[in-house]
């Protein structure tokens, strides 16, 4: 992700001004990490609107309960840990939405890519294909395949801000590639190590 | 052979017009409010100390009252009720040292 890489002095600060009630701390948090939480939600949850709703809701939590943030990770993985529990809370609602009103869509809108594809027709085709096969996966793979590949998180990582084991994080991965093995293939991906 | 950069680009392609936008963050700062729970106090000791110490007194003089309330009370019951079971019946004591003191 594009601002990951912020200094942990910044945070800290930010961190320090929000526990004293400054709501310009949060609207700096907000310009620093609000895009990336909220493209993180839109591929989590296929549906923008819910994803806004979701990536709102985080920021708010986190700054009703930044007192809970111990400054020893990075304000960004906590940010992100409300996040996906903000996100698996509201895929959860959707889940029972679904299964008692039927009418409902499963999703209101699916992001694809805008982008005029240079390389050519077939590789757009195929690149539209692994995006709807992303957005095809369980929930439980596609989170661990978006935290991955999108942002650019270690097994290791995953599992802090899941709260899973490292096992069960790379079964997950392993199990989500697998799904995706057909459009991996067509695109000669290679099936790479986890690390 | 190609890397995880290119599903990572592929999924940024998906993303790159979505932003955290100002109305959004007007939003989110209508919202947030400090926390009712969250939120740090500070309680003068005196409001703590005086009704824990309030508590003890109480609890320890209800202890005392009780055990001598209870001791009294033992006493008071056992002995009017105090029995004794002879071969001829069962007697409260009280009445058979009245009768062998009159005999």
């Amino acid at each position: 992700m594009a601002n990951r890489g912020v200094a942990r002095e910044v945070e800290q600060q930010l961190a320090a001004r929000m526990k004293q009630g400054d709501q310009t701390a949060l609207a700096e948090l907000m310009d620093l990490y609000g895009t990336g939480i909220y493209r993180t939600a839109v591929l989590l949850m296929k549906d923008i609107h819910l994803a806004e709703d979701a990536s709102q809701e985080a920021f708010i939590k986190a700054y009703q309960r930044i007192h809970q943030f111990t400054g020893q990770g990075s304000l960004y993985g906590w940010l992100l840990t409300i996040t996906l529990n903000q996100c698996r809370t509201w895929m959860r609602k959707s889940a029972w939405r679904r299964l008692f009103y039927r009418a409902v869509p499963e999703e209101t809108m699916i992001p694809r890519p805008t982008e005029v594809d240079h390389q050519g027709p077939e590789q757009s085709f195929l690149r539209q294909e692994l995006l709807g096969q992303v957005y095809q996966l369980p929930y439980k793979y596609r989170e661990v395949i978006i935290l991955h590949y999108y942002q650019d998180l270690s097994v290791y990582e995953i599992s802090e801000y899941l709260g899973e084991r490292e096992g069960t994080v790379k079964s997950k991965l392993f199990r989500g590639r697998a799904l995706l093995k057909n459009v991996l293939e067509k695109e000669e991906w290679q099936d790479e190590g986890s690390g | 052979m190609k890397d995880r950069d290119d599903l990572h680009q592929q999924l940024e392609k998906a993303v790159h017009n979505i932003h955290f936008d100002e109305h959004m963050k007007q939003h989110v700062l209508n919202h947030a409010k400090p926390s009712f729970w969250e939120r740090e106090i500070q309680i003068p000791i005196s409001i703590i100390v005086v009704p824990a110490l309030l508590m003890v007194i109480v609890s320890v003089g209800l202890f005392h009252a009780h055990t001598w309330f209870g001791t009294d009370s033992k006493k008071g019951l056992n002995n009017p009720n105090k029995m004794v079971t002879l071969h001829s019946g069962t007697f409260y004591e009280q009445e058979l040292e009245k009768r062998r003191t009159s005999w």
